[in-house]
């Protein structure tokens, strides 16, 4: 199996920027899958991992090899393509064997390993067939078989499960993990699929707008969101972001907006900035790390008051607005069914001060907590492969203990 | 003891009302009739222009007449027919016609694949004026073209002599006359076959050529092997055009060049039947030769589109 490195890879539409300059390494057996929102570059940049465009810059390197300028079929990778791209006028037999056919082996060989993938993903008995007697769920394991048949250098995948419905995706997405674990396998997955991202990657590379927001494990990046845009793009419903101003008081910093008045951990802030003085952050806090309290509890940092519940079955989610006017700003609450709350209710909420999430409003990059520490480091020190372009930005500091970003 | 209840089923739901049956009927009707209205006017006309004409035909072929208002038409049953189809000139037309459908080929089928192919690397502005190109020959009208044409391949001074150093009295050489008619009649049609080729090309999907490349095919092998075979329903259609509407192209072309000389060698079958009609002034046998035409044509088209459903993979 092939490593994959991809140096400042960036393609350009005339003015549209698809993929902005993406550094990325994917390991020898890693399955990585690159998340994000439709139209973000994920495509644009797998296709020019197989050799299907042309990119504007940067490099491809396969096992040391700098393929940037080879031909598709001399790369050694196999793609499953969104629509399966099945070839509608080959029997499945002939579309599974058609990348060996095209090398030139032979006959009898090809018919031997057709067989085999064919027993392995059980298609034994659909292999007279054509793409159009197929079901989705056949097709696209027609697709895999093809891209399996040739033992690849690495598997590139589009989004193959999103023609499918839920509970056949569920079905092949433990399939594939446990593919992936046999084979040892490299892959580059893309998804806009954060529950796919989650539950099959060894690492997710969160993309927005063509460029690398995060890079780590499923739980660094649900954990530790290095931006606003991975805080609010993981997590259904995602992460509440609220615009607060930190205020620097006798005992320590304080985040206040409309209905919520938070004490942020102490890091020694009152010894390093003067008291009294501010800064403008986004607070953020996933819906299930708040817990609800009685309207006016002193635990309870928050106080609002219930806009709607929704049943999810096992669980609840209700949303409150902040504070006394009817525009503040929503929260998202989720536990357990019953949450005892009614919409109109208020209603207090309380949140583990390590769960509370912070982030500079201007550049959207995470803000660390590390009290004493000067020395500069990566904003997300537990995801040492988080891209440093984007990152460093003049006048981020998120390095800095946050006091000291204070002005 | 605790009692255990069945929960029941949730109750059917209420029948709907029953429509007001009075105001519904009436638009409902119309609304069915919609669709025959707007079809109404191409009825129409195809009724007036082919299938009343056809009729006449039919009718026509049954009688011996020479086209004189004033001479009486005299019924001769199928006497017409059994003389069209027992001719000798019959067999030549046919031959002729056969010869000119395979001369036709490389012009609708062969040349336009290739240049369609290689111009989808032709992009932009250079692509709008390669279409205007090679589809201006199909907007010259025939007879305009064929005044150029003779001027071209005159024996003497002719330009397709002295370019291809050759002394041959094309349109006085029995073979030579063929040639050039269908040389000419392709010339006519290439840019409409290769516009047809092109769309043809645009309806299959690229991701299956993205796919092959991938999967190890060179770019050779996914032509042959991925967009020919995907091509197939619209090549089947250019054959199908080709077959059925050669003799019709070339019929200007002869009526001009060489009405259908020297001898019979480029007397095409419609060629024959407009001999027949107006030049000996025979209606009954012109209409007869048509229907035998018609009939044999029908078969063909229907073997052909049968073939066709066959052969062709649309992919969805
Ligand atoms: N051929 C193209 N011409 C112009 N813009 C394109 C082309 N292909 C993609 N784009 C643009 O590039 C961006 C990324 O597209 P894509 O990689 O398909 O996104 P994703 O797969 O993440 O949904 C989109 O904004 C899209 O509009
Ligand atoms: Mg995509």
């Amino acid at each position: 199996m092939s490593r994959i490195r991809l140096s400042g890879l960036r393609k350009a539409y005339g003015d549209t920027v698809a993929v902005a300059g993406i550094d990325l390494d994917v390991a020898d057996g890693e399955f990585l899958v690159l998340l994000g929102p439709s139209g973000c570059g994920k495509s644009t940049l797998l296709r020019m991992v197989a050799g299907l465009i042309a990119p504007t810059g940067g490099r491809v390197l396969v096992d040391d090899a700098d393929v940037t300028d080879v031909a598709p079929r001399d790369r050694d990778l196999a793609m499953v393509f969104q629509s399966y791209a099945l070839y509608p006028h080959l029997t499945v037999e002939s579309n599974i064997g058609f990348p060996l056919r095209v090398r030139g082996e032979r006959r009898a060989v090809v018919r031997e390993k057709v067989a085999a993938v064919a027993a392995e993903l059980g298609l034994t008995d659909l292999l007279r067939r054509r793409p159009k007697q197929l079901s989705g769920g056949q097709r696209q394991r027609v697709a895999l078989g093809r891209a399996l048949v040739r033992e690849p250098g690495a598997f590139l995948m589009d989004e193959p499960l999103s023609n499918l419905d839920a509970k056949l995706r569920t079905t092949t997405r433990a399939g594939l993990t446990e593919l992936h674990r046999r084979l040892r396998a490299t892959v580059l997955y893309v998804t806009h699929d954060q529950v796919e991202a989650m539950t099959m990657a060894d690492r997710v590379a969160l993309l927005d707008g063509g460029r690398l927001a995060q890079v780590g494990t499923p739980a660094e990046v649900y954990d530790t969101p290095a931006s606003t845009f991975v805080a609010g793009f993981l997590g259904a419903p995602p992460m509440n972001l609220l615009d607060v101003a930190a205020v620097v008081g006798a005992h320590g910093v304080r985040a206040s907006a409309a209905g919520l008045d938070l004490a942020l951990p102490d890091d020694g802030a009152g010894q390093v900035s003067p008291e009294g003085s501010r800064r403008a952050l986004v607070l953020g806090v996933r819906p299930e790390h708040l817990v609800v309290r009685p309207p006016g509890a002193a635990d309870a940092p928050f106080r609002g008051r219930v806009l709607a519940v929704e049943n999810l079955g096992s669980e609840e989610l209700a949303r409150c607005v902040l504070g006394d006017a009817d525009d503040g700003p929503v929260v998202t609450v989720r536990g357990a069914r019953p949450l005892g709350l009614a919409a109109g209710d208020h209603v207090g909420l309380a949140v583990d001060p390590a769960r509370v999430h912070l982030f500079d409003p201007d550049s959207g990059r995470r803000l660390e907590r590390r009290p004493g520490s000067s020395t500069p480091s990566s904003p997300t020190p537990s995801s040492p492969t988080t891209p440093t372009s984007p990152a460093v930005e003049p006048g981020l500091h998120g390095d800095r203990p946050l006091a000291r970003s204070l002005p | 003891m605790t009692l255990l209840v069945e929960v029941p089923a949730p109750a059917a739901p209420a029948p709907p009302e029953p429509a007001t049956v009075g105001r519904r009927r009436l638009p409902r009707r119309l609304r069915a009739l919609a669709p025959y209205l707007y079809l109404a006017p191409a009825l129409a006309l195809l009724v007036v222009w082919t299938y009343r004409p056809l009729l006449q035909a039919v009718q026509l072929s049954t009688y011996s007449w020479n086209l004189l208002p004033t001479s009486p038409a005299t019924e001769v049953g199928l006497a017409n027919f059994r003389e069209v189809l027992s001719a000798p000139e019959l067999g030549d037309a046919v031959g002729v016609t056969m010869l000119i459908i395979v001369g036709m080929l490389p012009f609708t089928i062969v040349v336009p694949v290739v240049v369609a192919l290689l111009a989808r690397q032709v992009h932009g502005r250079a692509r709008s004026v390669y279409q205007a190109l090679v589809f201006a020959p199909m907007l010259v009208a025939p007879v305009a073209s064929a005044a150029v044409w003779q001027w071209l391949l005159d024996p003497s001074s002719g330009a397709v002599n002295r370019v291809l150093g050759l002394h041959v009295n094309w349109l006085a050489d029995a073979n030579g006359a063929l040639v050039a008619i269908i040389v000419i009649t392709g010339w006519h049609v290439l840019g409409f076959a290769t516009l047809i080729v092109s769309a043809g090309l645009t309806g299959v999907d690229d991701e299956y050529a993205a796919a092959a490349a991938v999967d190890g095919a060179r770019p050779r092998q996914i032509t042959w092997r991925i967009t020919l075979p995907l091509l197939s329903p619209t090549l089947v259609f250019l054959t199908l055009m080709t077959v059925l509407l050669s003799a019709q192209w070339s019929f200007p072309l002869i009526d001009t060049l060489t009405q259908g000389g020297p001898g019979t060698a480029t007397t095409n079958i419609y060629y024959l039947l407009w001999e027949y009609g107006f030049r000996s002034f025979d209606a009954g046998h012109g209409a007869a030769a048509g229907l035998v035409f018609f009939v044999v044509f029908l078969a063909v088209a229907w073997v052909l589109v049968t073939m066709s459903d066959r052969l062709s993979f649309h992919d969805d």
